[in-house]
């Protein structure tokens, strides 16, 4: 049958490949600046203790950017993962099943991300 | 007409058939990728207990199976990171061919094992 609705795959993050494609390389620059930012802070710090990593990690830019970064995952995640499960899942039973699965975990990934950064990680 | 080409290859045949540079560094992406997908909850687990108390933060650091996890999740990154450069320099059209492409999975292969084993050090010791 023709898919005539103009959304190819209704698991996809936006419905439209060009616009998923872009979505994974925009997100993939902000990942990448974000593991350099936290690699360097280990790396120039040498041994770091309770206070420091503290002080460092929910400073008001470090917040900002771990949150920017946290969102960037749930949209990486989600093209990237997306894209592994039609790839190699041919059942579309179990496809639907394991990509809201996916779903599911991005969100909570990203709701907890949030609530670390703005809730000052209660436990 | 009817094509006898074979569709839907099992992805054991299909690494069998191509074992190319270029093959494995792409497969190892994605490998790496769903490493980094099911690591994320123990990272943020991780990040929530560090920053809870001293006694929390110490007791992450002091325990040598949380950083042996901590460093396949860097070691994960670190080769996804290498990846993403080639793919975005080939996004932009740069080692595209056949030839080219094989050398930059190839020097991208040889940066990450290097990472890899360099965040071991770090990480563990």
């Amino acid at each position: 049958m023709r898919n005539d609705s103009g959304i190819k795959s209704a698991t996809g993050l936006t419905g439209s490949g060009s616009r998923d494609w872009i979505m994974q390389r925009i997100s993939a620059v902000v990942l990448a600046v974000y593991a350099v930012v936290m690699v360097s802070f280990f790396l120039f710090n040498g041994h770091i203790g309770y206070e420091q990593w503290v002080m460092f990690i929910m400073s008001m830019p470090m917040r900002l950017l771990s949150l920017l970064a946290i969102v960037a995952l749930a949209v990486h995640a989600w093209v990237g993962m997306w894209t592994v499960f039609t790839d190699y899942v041919k059942s579309t039973g179990l496809r639907i099943v394991l990509q809201a699965a996916m779903i599911i975990a991005i969100l909570v990934y990203l709701f907890w991300g949030v609530m670390i950064f703005w809730g000052r990680g209660i436990m | 007409m009817k094509s006898n080409r074979p569709i839907n290859l099992p992805l054991s045949q299909v690494i069998s058939v191509n074992s190319s540079p270029t093959a494995r560094a792409s497969i190892l992406h994605r490998i790496s990728g769903i490493i980094l997908f099911i690591l994320i909850p123990v990272m943020l687990w991780l990040l929530q207990t560090s920053i809870y108390s001293p006694q929390h933060f110490d007791a992450i650091f002091d325990n040598m199976v949380l950083r042996f996890i901590a460093w396949i999740f860097v070691a994960a990154t670190a080769y996804h990171f290498v990846m993403g450069i080639k793919h975005l320099f080939a996004d932009m059209g740069f080692n595209e061919e056949l030839q080219s492409g094989r050398t930059a999975s190839i020097v991208s292969l040889v940066i990450a094992a290097i990472l890899i084993v360099l965040s071991f050090i770090w990480v563990m010791f």
